[in-house]
């Protein structure tokens, strides 16, 4: 079966695109509670959250493969109870390349949250906001241009996912075969170095794309909107 | 509880090495508390906010309880309709002057909102400022804006924690006579922290005297504070007259305007303001002398008839407040008080030049 670059870059933008999303209301939650909330065992809860970074992510997605499986703890459970199973498909592909970007995520919002002045939180506690509320007010306005540049982050590290989601998606042409799925089996290929190369080229202007405007948040970011005055 | 306590507080609370046995209740009006720093001061202004809680003990404000450990309640900041100002104003960065007022009155279910903006952005002048952004604004615009918005989430109890520390001088001034007005207009008991003896003396109707943790007195300012002074503690500070005035007229000849604060008139240099507009004066006490006899022959041009209302001595220094039509605190020194024979109800003459009124708002 022949699958267009063009069919390709579309399908890594989808997983990468759903990806992030699965990750964000979880890393404004845990990137939140460990930059503004002091609990026991934080230190041990923060290393389990930067796990997937450090993990090969062939371990990960072995991880994922044992629990999602039709044998394994959740899948067996899915498939029983809603007849479908997550494992060779796009949202499994989603899956994998969302837990190996979400420590690059939350770190984000971690280090965005801790630099918002809790004194305003605390001004607005006062003005009869709720803490929700003051979340949404006060601490997310002011932390936007750091998460943004976290979602981007994920994004970025979600189109490079390889390993994790060979595992748990496999490889299947036009339903898990990103980019980099793609060009590692292209390139065992004869005759497809065309295809190598503008995929290539594809991840490149990707991932520089996304990197660059990320800076460009953070250093607006850096530099704002902080003590009204002396 | 009885009716007149608006605020009654009975906690211990330990902040760090600090700790707290507060013991006291709080009057309408304008209540100082006084200390040095590090007495926990602003300990105790949070724990009333409820962004602190206490070990164990009450806190009622009117009618509701904020804190008690027995019935093991404890409001949460948002629900105690307490107001806070802090010393940094902080204001939200991310918005307007406009949406920092109606920050927390937009929270405020519509039957409790006691002020509204129309009124709050007149009384305090704000008009100019709306679309501004807060790090534009200079450190009293910024704090006038702060009130502005504690104001306009209704609160019960407005608590300031040194508001003013790190505003220049005349604007102070200006801002704690504007707050002294605003208090009464609003009819809003307001808490205030200073450790500076200026700020209360010539503001407070009544003074909580904190030390090491603990409430030691309570009361009129002059009488907590002249114990306050005589246990070792001396001041250099200017004690102030604030008078607003109306201006009622312009001689030019005689280079000279007159105002009025109530019935009573006064000649200041020539000024440039339209009649009938209000300004804000500030006579040092010390500048104001009394006679017993109507003076003659004298180049001060305002010669106003008074009556002893209550002779003070703050440690070595002795303040006269007598009425002549608004109050006036005189400072004097020990003999002329003899020299004088004055004494409460006692008529004199107050004799204040022209030129010693300063202008500051």
């Amino acid at each position: 079966m022949h699958v267009s670059i063009t069919e390709t870059i579309l399908l890594s933008v989808k997983v990468a695109l759903s990806a992030t999303l699965l990750d964000l209301p979880f890393a404004l939650f845990f990137g939140w509670l460990l930059a503004r909330r002091e609990f026991r065992g934080k230190m041990l809860f923060g290393t389990l959250i930067n796990l997937p970074l450090v993990l090969p992510p062939v371990v990960t997605g072995w991880f994922l493969l044992v629990l999602l499986g039709r044998n394994g703890i959740i899948g067996a459970w899915l498939y029983r109870w809603f007849g479908f199973s997550l494992v060779f498909t796009w949202q499994a592909a989603a899956l994998a390349a969302a837990v190996v970007s979400f420590p690059i995520f939350v770190r984000a919002v971690r280090v965005a949250i801790e630099n918002v002045n809790p004194r305003y939180e605390e001004a607005a506690l006062l003005l009869r906001t709720t803490p929700w509320q003051v979340f949404w007010k006060i601490t997310f306005p002011l932390a936007a241009n750091g998460v943004i540049a976290g979602a981007l982050l994920a994004f970025a590290r979600s189109l490079g996912e390889f390993g994790a989601t060979i595992m748990v998606a496999g490889n299947i042409p036009g339903e898990t075969r990103t980019i980099p799925l793609a060009i590692f089996s292209a390139v065992n290929q004869a005759g497809s170095d065309t295809q190598v190369l503008l995929l290539i080229l594809a991840s490149i202007v990707f991932a520089y794309g996304t990197l660059i405007i990320s800076e460009l948040l953070l250093r607006k970011w850096r530099q704002p909107v902080e003590e009204p005055n002396g | 509880m009885a009716e007149s306590d608006i605020l009654q507080v009975d906690v211990r609370a330990r902040v760090g090495r600090l700790q707290l046995a507060l013991s006291f209740r709080l009057d309408e009006g304008f209540t100082a508390l006084f200390g040095p720093s590090g007495c926990g001061k602003t300990t105790t202004l949070r724990l009333i906010a409820g962004l602190l809680r206490p070990l164990q003990g009450h806190i009622r404000l009117f009618n509701t309880t904020l804190f008690d450990s027995e019935q093991g309640i404890c409001l949460p900041a948002f629900e105690r309709q307490t107001g806070l100002i802090f010393q940094d104003g902080r204001l939200f960065p991310h918005l307007s002057v406009h949406d920092n007022l109606l920050f927390g009155y937009s929270k405020t279910p519509a039957h409790l909102r006691r002020f509204h903006p129309q009124q709050v952005i007149e009384l305090l002048r704000l008009a100019p400022l709306l679309q501004r952004s807060p790090h534009t604004l200079s450190g009293g615009e910024a704090q006038r804006v702060a009130i502005g918005r504690a104001l306009l989430a209704s609160p019960a109890l407005l608590l300031m924690d040194e508001p003013l520390a790190a505003v220049d001088v005349p604007v102070k001034l200006g801002l704690l006579a504007e707050l002294k007005t605003l208090q009464q207009e609003l009819d809003l008991p307001i808490l205030y922290v200073s450790h500076d003896l200026n700020t209360v003396l010539n503001i407070a109707n009544s003074v909580l005297l904190m030390q090491e943790g603990t409430i030691k007195a309570a009361g009129a300012p002059l009488e907590i504070l002249a114990d306050y002074i005589s246990s070792g503690l001396t001041t250099t500070d200017t004690i102030r007259n604030l008078i607003r005035v109306e201006l009622t007229g312009h001689d030019d000849t005689l280079g000279i305007s007159t105002a009025r604060a109530g019935d009573t008139t006064f000649f200041l240099p020539r000024l440039h303001d339209d009649s009938g507009s209000t300004i804000l004066l500030d006579i040092p006490a010390s500048e104001i002398i009394i006679a017993t006899r109507k003076p003659e022959g004298l180049s001060a041009r305002n010669i106003l008839p008074a009556r002893v209302l209550e002779i003070r001595r703050l440690g070595s220094r002795v303040v006269v407040q007598a009425d002549a039509g608004v109050v006036l605190s005189v400072e004097i020194t020990e003999g002329v008080i003899g020299a004088l024979q004055l004494q409460p109800g006692r008529e004199i003459f107050l004799v204040i030049k022209a030129t010693a009124f300063r202008r500051i708002g």
